[in-house]
């Protein structure tokens, strides 16, 4: 036992390799050897817990998230959960009305003998969207969580304050720490613009979360968006390179305005408007000229393509530019942009039509849904808080 | 048990876990959103779920393995680093211990010293049985390997450990 005599603490404990090892990877010859030695030294129980404890909670097992990326994440987990329960929910909605549908056909054969025609509509060729219920918008800082009910512009300035106006121009102003971290989270069927410390615009798109400090005290200016789409036109300023960091990749921005759009369940797009960006995605970096788009997929090389800008930055002017854009996507859009949910089966031939115009996104969803239909050449109907999408009927 | 207190519960072992594995840290919070994601998507699979727990640390792994073979897929034209040989290396930390500087770096030393012996996977099966308090059974299925197969790595680190510090154990 003497060569236990230097253990007297529990930080001796942790020095001594025969303890670590004993910890472990214990077998029967060092379990009955330290259980001896604590028989004989009852004083040290306490250091002996002590060093068991460390080296299991804090010593062996410290998290590095700190509690705005927990806070983040967990946000991003709630946001993609609530919109598959939606999809799920709806599904069985959808389930629902076929069968209801059929009951009706039968019942028409039955009772009418009537040529059951026109109901026969085979119930894929229909696309089924549900208005879901709308959610506010969240600004967190300094722990506290704000909501608001309407479309909001959040200007933060020099003074650490942060200004808050909504449509009806009710202005709620904050003071916030410097250093701190703020989240905004602009839900489906939301929009949001920011105006950040040093001057830079953003305009946020629906089902979005930016990340982004009071001040860019640090030699560098960091943002982050956590998921959804932004356009922004970074301030410049030689001295203070300007990042953008998604789940997937990060940005470094020399001065532009570009779009950045990074929504789950489709690829990452960088579209470069005015200026230069470079784009890193893993150890590679690339270069975008102005009229380029890069499209990010997970463990696929990335995509450069040339684009009109204008179809993926109209958005934050309130209307949609359409050119042989296949439904489902101008239904994607129209989804988070109104939170709608669309529902179709895989096979439905409506979701094979393109639409090419110009659509505005009004506050009015019939009118939205009637440019729509206008362009691909279906029809809908809405009732209640569903819409139903059919082939337009000669 | 609901998605936040779940969340809050596991989301650091979590983690921790991927971190070891040598993933980035925002390959694994994208598969924690993942693993969470399909885990309320199917409310009966939370119901019968028995070890909540050892069932996100599985997930997790899966997830990561395929987000792994995807991106090694790309880069080295289907050559996929095989299971055994991803890496796991556990953190240590001393700083939370109110010492001296000196001592906290000693501790370390020594910590590190005896972990730096071991390989890859002993230092998975340590951490999850040490730390996470997994039995064999499930380390082994978290491995991919047998139990007698985890048994006997285990086995192996306590000796060669033995050898290499002669630690020897005075009765």
């Amino acid at each position: 036992m003497e060569r236990n005599n230097i253990c007297n603490s529990y930080t001796d404990l942790l020095k001594d390799q025969r303890f670590l090892q004993w910890q472990l990877m214990s077998d029967e010859t060092m379990n009955s050897y330290w259980k001896e030695f604590f028989f004989q030294h009852p004083e040290l129980k306490n250091e002996l817990l002590q060093a068991i404890h460390y080296l299991k909670k804090e010593g062996l097992n410290k998290s590095s998230l700190n509690d705005d990326e927990r806070m983040a994440l967990f946000e991003r987990i709630q946001i993609s959960v609530n919109r598959k329960k939606k999809k799920k929910i709806f599904t069985l909605i959808g389930y629902a009305s076929a069968v209801a549908v059929v009951a009706l056909i039968i019942l028409g054969i039955k009772l009418f003998s009537l040529t059951p025609e026109s109901l026969v509509r085979p119930d894929k060729e229909i696309i089924i969207g549900e208005v879901l219920n709308n959610k506010d918008i969240q600004l967190i800082t300094s722990g506290k969580t704000i909501s608001f009910d309407n479309d909001v512009e959040v200007s933060l300035n020099d003074e650490g304050t942060v200004e808050v106006t909504q449509r009806d121009n009710d202005v709620t102003r904050l003071a916030v720490n410097h250093d701190q971290i703020n989240s905004l989270i602009v839900p489906f069927g939301k929009r949001s613009t920011l105006r950040l410390a040093d001057g830079t615009k953003v305009w946020l798109n629906s089902g979005s979360v930016l990340e982004f400090p009071t001040q860019f005290s640090g030699k560098n200016r960091e943002i982050k968006l956590a998921s959804g789409e932004m356009y922004i036109e970074v301030a410049h300023d030689k001295e203070k390179p300007f990042y953008v960091h998604t789940p997937d990749f990060k940005l470094r921005v020399y001065g532009t305005k570009f779009n950045l759009s990074n929504y789950d369940n489709s690829p990452g797009s960088v579209v470069l408007v005015e200026g230069s960006v470079s784009v890193q995605s893993g150890t590679e970096e690339m270069f975008l000229n102005p009229n380029e788009q890069l499209l990010i997929s997970r463990g696929k090389a990335p995509e450069r393509q040339t684009v009109d800008v204008t179809h993926y930055i109209s958005w934050k002017d309130g209307y949609l530019l359409l050119e042989n854009t296949p439904m489902t996507d101008v239904l994607d859009k129209v989804e988070r942009y109104y939170n709608l949910s669309f529902n179709y089966e895989q096979d439905v031939n409506l979701k094979k039509r393109t639409c090419s115009g110009k659509i505005y996104l009004s506050e009015n969803l019939d009118n939205v849904m009637t440019t729509i239909t206008l362009l691909s050449a279906t029809q809908f109907k809405k009732e209640n808080n569903r819409i139903y999408i059919s082939h337009a009927t000669e | 048990m609901d998605l936040a207190s779940l969340y809050n519960l596991y989301v650091n072992d979590l983690f921790i876990y991927g971190c070891y594995l040598g993933f980035e840290r925002e390959v694994v919070k994208d598969a924690i959103h993942d693993v969470f994601v399909k885990l309320t998507a199917d409310e009966d699979l939370l119901r019968h779920i028995s070890h909540i727990k050892f069932y996100l640390f599985k997930s997790l792994k899966n997830r990561l393995l395929d987000i792994h073979k995807e991106v090694r897929r790309e880069v080295t034209l289907g050559n996929v680093v095989p299971l055994e040989e991803m890496p796991f290396n556990i953190m240590i930390n001393v700083e939370d211990l109110i010492i001296e500087r000196e001592e906290q770096i000693q501790i370390k030393n020594e910590i590190e010293q005896m972990l730096n012996a071991l390989t890859d996977r002993q230092r998975e099966i340590i951490y999850l049985r040490y730390v996470q308090e997994y039995d064999y059974k499930q380390i082994a299925e978290l491995l991919q390997i047998s139990v007698h197969g985890c048994r006997k790595l285990v086995s192996k680190a306590i000796l060669s450990l033995r050898e290499r510090f002669s630690v020897f154990l005075i009765l």
